[in-house]
């Protein structure tokens, strides 16, 4: 610390003095200060010294620097698609802001400069933005990316061709190594094994079940010994890990044994006359069945096999111990087998079920299967069933939403749109799942669906009169979804002004209502002029 | 025409949810009536009710129908959007009466301004000389107490020692900056005010403190012997103890420089409900700085609507001073056009510190400097952020994050405008690839 600042802090009373010179030109002004006055003294010279150090300001020499972004290849977007998307990208109407960065890909184009910082930090908020993310932020977007650790998962690939995977699977962070783990398993899958069969007594739990996540992609029977080995880890997650991936290996001793335990549980009595989809539903639905009967006797204690084999013992709450072994059982069993095995059609069999104790947890069981097997067929009829039908039970009743959702994910998007828009009318209006019908389909919503929803919607206005109704509110609650769902060759149409006439009583509503049509509206003029503004 | 960008445009709103609204209405569904000429813009809008909407392109000041007390209002923000963004939808023609009656109104209203000091200033010398004579003797009388007192208390604490300070509650400097106040030296009240901040704010604050204490003593030497100072830094020392110009005085006293200006930067600061607008300008043909202070209570707009990122043609008045950088906007030629040329800046960074000292040694209290520089490369390193000039050398950013700065660069040297504390450089807009990119917050 310098003597001025020593003397200051002391205080004369304390001995503070000011230097007498300092070795500067400013000792010239120094030798002027009143020497009667050490406290002016200190005073004027830190001031005078302040002023000379400001003037003296000089600039440090400074060190390497950073390589510049690389050129860009794409050109950047419209001015004004900009500024639609800086909108976007500070949180206004941002459930437009994916189909913004879709039509940005399409069209070949990126962010310019000024908008990358909000994209990236939008892309660190939501995951599920990075993808699009990542091509719209172009060379200098994944450059910038390269300064903060938070835009690490933008960053573009370090470039070191030194590093091969094989050294970051040896000394990288956990993180790192997965993902060179994944790398590898993409392009050689058998290599990846080895490299986990290599180091896997001296890996800790956590990263042994998340490794073995790794493996799921290019699973094949090569696997097995391996992960059948994992069935009796120490650890239960890397367990259930191993037995997930066994069961959803078809071939594999754990599937078969699977599918004899669940074989052996159920029961199916062929009906005099199998009926059509139509017919076998109705039954299902209203239990009166006549078209064969299908029973489960699910056993009474836990055989410690199928929990090696990665049955849980203990159920969620509100779900008895024999439902629950049933419901994981199923589960893992391609529901084609019972097609196959009992000669009937997913409706037929699901029909079947109508006078079964055990009928619900048939369904979940093979909902979950059909969602696990990707089988659109079952899932298709599954759907309806679960739709339409109103489970007694109130764990059912609270499964029904997450079921439909993943059943509906599971269709290729012409059948989930089929299926849906059945329930496009005022009668489907009063189905709970409705709306989350909606919600799950695919987006964007093919032209058909989308002009079953307008009209639905403009009938609706019109037929109402001004005497609304608990559909009315179904209905216009759905617009939110619609206004970023519905098919783009519609929304010239879907952009027209919809007037509700007064009703007179309910006020307050009439006016959420105007306020949500409003808001739709919106949105559609912003994907409009969105498209406008994008375009290769 | 208007030539602003829309980006520029969205800058004048008042707040977000105005900007927003007023994107909203930036599309020519809901306007009819839309039309231009060479001093306005107008056009009616379908909201609620019909509005009718207006912009002087002189200086862009606006007028809506609407009973909003935001200025500029929606409605207004989105003609101006739309004139930027599709200028065809407006067609040349005559005002309508609305409009017309209003331009002769503000044009009558500023001829009166202009004439009125001529009016009234001979009148007030004539009538009562004497009286403002024994009132700025008093005021003089009541200063020179009030900084006797101050010197007293600087004393006293030199005395006592600066470590001392370090418990003091914060009212051990309000209350003598209020003392100040009562002596009509707000100026350095001010400087008092902000002493309150520097103890433990940084593990340097001991040197901070002397460094204005030390700076604060050298004012009060430099009033007692204001006498013998020279004119123009005479009215730096009163300036900053307090003593304020009218915008008469000004342009009776200072320097008007005619030319081409750059709005580079604004800051807004709030205190209490007065917010305090500072706008950096930098002339186009040499770079001369120029700080527009202007003050609004509330949510009132300021007087002068000047925006970062434009080019305008005026008449700026400089307060008088030594080294002369407070500026009022005079009168303007034209409306703002979109700053694109390179800026007129230093070349490297120790030739824009020698502007620094060389003003600093013209005029020791300025403690604020406009730094324009050309082709610097901004940069982020593990230890924070710098600017690099083509010497190799750097000067530290301000503290904050600059991730705009450096996307708009991408590693190419930029042309950047910035505040230059003594410290580091605050930026307040980059000019990248032809166009001006300001960098604060809009006012």
């Amino acid at each position: 610390m310098d003597a001025l600042l020593n003397a200051a802090l002391a205080g004369t009373a304390h001995g503070g003095q000011a230097p007498v010179a300092v070795g500067t030109p400013l000792d010239r002004l120094l030798a002027q200060l009143p020497a009667d006055d050490p406290e002016q003294r200190i005073l004027l010279a830190a001031g005078t010294r302040a002023v000379y150090q400001q003037a003296g300001q000089q600039p440090r020499p400074g060190g390497t620097l950073v390589a510049p972004a690389p050129a860009e290849t794409q050109p950047p977007c419209t001015p004004r698609a900009a500024r639609l998307l800086d909108g976007l990208l500070h949180g206004q109407q941002a459930d437009v802001l994916p189909e913004a960065l879709g039509l940005l890909r399409q069209a070949g184009q990126r962010l310019p400069a000024e908008l990358l910082p909000a994209a990236l930090a939008a892309g660190t908020r939501t995951t599920a933005l990075r993808d699009e993310l990542r091509v719209a932020l172009g060379a200098r977007g994944r450059w910038l990316a390269t300064f903060n650790t938070e835009w690490r998962w933008a960053a573009g690939i370090p470039p070191s061709e030194t590093v091969t995977m094989a050294a970051i699977w040896e000394e990288g962070s956990s993180a790192q190594r997965l993902a060179a783990l994944r790398q590898v398993r993409q392009d050689d899958p058998a290599l990846a094994r080895e490299w986990l069969v290599a180091v896997w007594k001296q890996e800790k739990a956590d990263f042994r079940a998340d490794a073995l996540q790794a493996l799921a992609r290019g699973l094949s029977l090569d696997d097995e010994a391996f992960l059948e080995a994992a069935l009796d880890d120490r650890s239960q997650g890397v367990r259930a890990q191993a037995a997930r991936l066994l069961a959803g290996l078809p071939g594999s001793a754990l599937a078969v044994r699977m599918r004899d335990r669940a074989g052996a549980l159920l029961i199916f009595t062929p009906g005099p006359s199998a009926g059509g989809r139509l017919r076998g539903l109705m039954r299902a639905v209203t239990g009166r069945g006549a078209g064969g009967r299908l029973d489960a006797n699910p056993p009474e204690t836990l055989d410690p096999a199928w929990q090696r084999d990665g049955i849980v013992a203990k159920p969620p709450p509100g779900l008895g111990e024999r439902a629950w072994w049933l419901t994981q059982l199923l589960a893992v069993v391609p529901p084609a087998h019972w097609s196959a095995q009992f000669a009937a059609s997913p409706p037929d069999l699901i029909a079947a079920t109508g006078q079964s104790e055990w009928q619900w947890t048939l369904l979940e069981g093979w909902a979950r299967a059909a969602v696990q097997a990707a089988d659109s067929a079952w899932a298709a009829a599954l759907w309806s069933f679960w739709h339409d039908a109103k489970a007694t039970d109130a764990y059912y009743r609270n499964t029904a939403a997450s079921v439909l959702h993943d059943l509906l994910a599971c269709l290729p998007p012409e059948d989930a749109s089929r299926a849906v828009e059945q329930t496009l009318t005022d009668a489907g209006l009063t189905n709970p799942h409705w709306r989350d019908a909606l919600a799950g389909l695919p987006t964007p919503w093919t032209r058909t669906f989308s002009e079953r929803y307008l009209a639905l919607l403009d009938e609706h206005i019109r037929k109402a009169g001004g005497q609304y109704s608990a559909s009315t509110s179904t209905l216009l609650a759905s617009l939110s979804i619609a206004a970023t769902a519905l098919a783009p060759v519609v929304l010239p149409q879907a952009r027209t002004r919809r007037p509700l006439p007064e009703d007179g009583t309910a006020n307050w509503q009439l006016l959420t209502w105007r306020q949500r049509l409003d808001q739709f509206t919106a949105t559609i003029q912003l994907r409009q002029q969105l498209r406008e503004e994008i375009r290769p | 025409m208007l030539r602003l960008t829309a980006e520029q445009v969205l800058a004048l709103a008042p707040d977000g949810a105005a900007a927003a609204a007023g994107r909203k209405l930036g599309a020519a569904t809901p306007w009819r009536d839309l039309g231009c000429n060479d001093a306005a813009l107008w056009g009616e809008c379908q909201g609620s009710a019909l509005y009718q909407v207006r912009v002087d392109l002189a200086d862009l000041a606006v007028k809506c129908s609407c009973p909003s007390r935001k200025v500029p209002c929606k409605h207004s923000l989105g003609l101006l959007l739309l004139a930027a963004t599709t200028p065809g939808a407006f067609a040349g023609s005559e005002p309508p009466e609305w409009v017309s009656d209003w331009l002769a109104r503000r044009a009558s209203n500023a001829a009166r301004r202009e004439a009125a000091p001529a009016k009234s200033a001979p009148d007030a010398q004539v009538a009562k000389p004497a009286a403002k004579a024994r009132q700025a003797d008093r005021r003089l009388a009541r200063v020179t107490a009030g900084l006797d007192a101050l010197d007293l208390w600087l004393h006293d604490l030199l005395r006592t020692g600066l470590a001392s300070v370090e418990m003091q509650p914060a009212s051990f400097w309000e209350q003598q900056a209020a003392r100040l106040v009562d002596a009509q030296a707000p100026g350095v009240a001010a400087r008092v005010r902000q002493l309150a901040t520097i103890p433990n704010s940084a593990p340097d604050w001991p040197a901070r403190l002397l460094d204005r204490l030390g700076r604060l003593a050298l004012l009060l030497a430099a009033f007692r012997q204001l006498d013998d100072l020279p004119a123009d830094l005479r009215e730096d020392v009163r300036g900053a103890i307090g003593w304020t110009l009218n915008q008469e005085e000004v342009i009776a006293r200072g320097e008007t420089v005619t030319g081409e200006w750059l709005v580079l930067g604004q800051r807004v600061t709030e205190e209490d409900r007065l917010r305090a607008q500072r706008t950096w300008l930098a002339s186009a043909h040499d770079g001369r700085p120029a700080l527009i202070m202007q003050y609004a209570i509330g949510s009132a707009p300021f007087p002068n609507m000047l925006l970062p990122g434009t080019r305008l043609s005026a008449d700026l008045t400089y307060w008088p001073g030594a080294a002369p950088q407070r500026a009022l906007v005079r009168q303007r030629h034209g409306g703002p056009e979109p700053i694109k040329a390179p800026l007129p800046g230093a070349p490297n960074l120790a030739a824009l510190l020698d502007q620094v000292a060389a003003a600093t040694a013209r005029q020791p209290w300025l403690d604020r400097f406009l730094g324009v520089l050309n082709a610097v490369l901004p940069a982020r390193t593990e230890s924070g952020w710098f600017v690099h000039d083509h010497t190799g050398n750097v000067l530290p950013l301000a503290a904050g994050d600059h991730w705009r700065l450096l996307a708009l660069s991408g590693g190419q040297p930029v042309d950047l405008a910035a505040e230059w504390d003594g410290e580091t450089l605050a930026p307040l807009g980059v000019l990248a690839d032809s166009a001006y990119f300001p960098l604060t917050e809009a006012g």
